[in-house]
C-alpha cells in the first residue's frame, strides 16, 4: 500500500515548518499564561507586591531561543491579552502597564540577542527584566499623570537584575533539556 | 552565565544606582505637604493636621488618611491593594501609587521637574 510509506515517515518531517512553529508558539503561550496566572495568584500572598519573579518570561525566552522573534512577540502579547481576560483587567490600566512592560522587555531581549552568542539566555532575561520595569514605570506615569512613582524605579531595577537572572536560569535549565526540532 | 551577562548585569546595576539621587532630585521628594494626584485633579494635604480624604479614582474611591504626620491609603477599590499595603510616608518623602485608580500620593516639594518632559 502506498499509504504505509507515508505513515512511516517521522512526524517531524511530515509536518511542515510553519505549522510546527505555530504549534510550539501555542504550547509556549499556554505555558506563559499558566505561569502568569499562577504568579498573580501567588502575588496576593507576597509581602512586597511590587516585586514579581516574571516566570512567564521563561516561555518568551524559550520562544525567542527556539522559534524566533515573531513567535516571542506572539507569546508575550497574547499572554497579556489572555491573562487580562482571565483576571478581568483587560483594557484597564493593569493591562496597559503589562503591555508597555512586555513590549519594552521584548525589544531589550531582541537587542541583546542580536549582539550574538556572547550573551546567554540569562543575559537576555536580565535585560528583559530591567526593561520591563522601565516600561511599566513609564506606563504608570502615563496612567497616573504624575512622575512621583519614578522615585521607586531605581530600586525596582536593582531587584529586577536578580529576578531576571533567576528566570533566565530557569529558561537556561529548560532549554538545555529540551530537544525541539524547529 | 557568560562574562558578557555579568558585565550587562553590572552595567544595569551601576545605572540604577546613579539614577537614585538623580530621580530623587528630579521628583523632589521629602519635606512639605502630601500631594494627591488623581483623575479628578490635584490636592494638597498638610501633614500637620490629621484628616481623611476620599479621592475619586478611575475605578472607584480611594481613602487617603493623614495621621501623626504620615500619610497612607486606608481603602481603595482596586483589585490588588498594593497602595493599601504600602507603608505610610512622612516628611522624609516617598510615594504611594494606586495605578488601577490612577491616584498617587507623594510627599515633597510640589511639582517635579520631569512633568514637563514626560507629558
Amino acid at each position: 500500500m502506498p499509504l504505509s510509506a507515508e505513515v512511516s515517515l517521522p512526524l517531524a518531517r511530515s509536518v511542515d515548518y510553519g505549522a510546527r512553529r505555530v504549534a510550539y508558539s501555542g504550547v509556549l503561550l499556554v505555558g506563559a499564561v499558566v505561569l502568569g496566572l499562577a504568579e498573580s495568584w501567588l502575588l496576593s500572598f507576597s509581602p512586597v507586591p511590587w516585586l514579581r519573579l516574571g516566570l512567564a518570561n521563561v516561555a518568551v525566552l524559550v520562544a525567542l531561543a527556539y522559534v524566533g522573534p515573531r513567535s516571542a512577540f506572539a507569546v508575550t502579547s497574547l499572554k497579556v491579552v489572555v491573562v487580562g481576560l482571565a483576571t478581568g483587567a483587560l483594557f484597564g490600566p493593569a493591562t496597559l502597564l503589562a503591555m508597555s512592560g512586555s513590549v519594552c522587555a521584548l525589544v531589550a531581549m531582541l537587542l541583546v540577542r542580536a549582539a550574538g552568542s556572547r550573551f546567554s539566555v540569562i543575559g537576555w532575561s536580565i535585560a528583559g527584566a530591567a526593561a520591563h520595569v522601565v516600561g511599566q514605570f513609564l506606563g504608570a506615569v502615563a496612567v497616573t499623570g504624575s512622575d512621583g512613582v519614578l522615585s521607586l524605579m531605581p530600586l525596582s531595577i536593582l531587584a529586577s537584575i536578580f529576578l531576571g537572572a533567576a528566570t533566565g536560569f530557569v529558561a537556561w535549565a529548560l532549554l538545555s533539556r529540551l530537544r525541539l526540532a524547529v | 552565565m557568560t562574562r558578557a551577562d555579568r558585565i550587562l548585569a553590572f552595567g544595569i546595576a551601576i545605572l540604577a544606582l546613579v539614577a537614585v539621587p538623580l530621580v530623587a532630585l528630579a521628583v523632589g521628594t521629602g519635606g512639605g505637604d502630601a500631594v494627591v494626584v488623581g483623575p479628578a485633579g490635584r490636592s494638597v494635604l498638610s501633614l500637620d493636621a490629621d484628616q481623611t480624604v476620599v479621592v475619586e479614582g478611575l475605578q472607584g474611591s480611594v481613602v487617603v488618611e493623614v495621621r501623626s504626620g504620615a500619610v497612607s491609603v486606608k481603602e481603595s477599590s482596586c483589585p490588588d491593594k498594593v497602595c493599601v499595603h504600602s507603608s505610610p510616608i512622612d516628611a522624609q518623602g516617598g510615594v504611594i501609587a494606586c495605578v488601577p485608580n490612577g491616584v498617587t500620593v507623594t510627599v515633597g516639594s510640589a511639582g517635579g521637574g520631569l512633568d514637563a518632559i514626560v507629558r
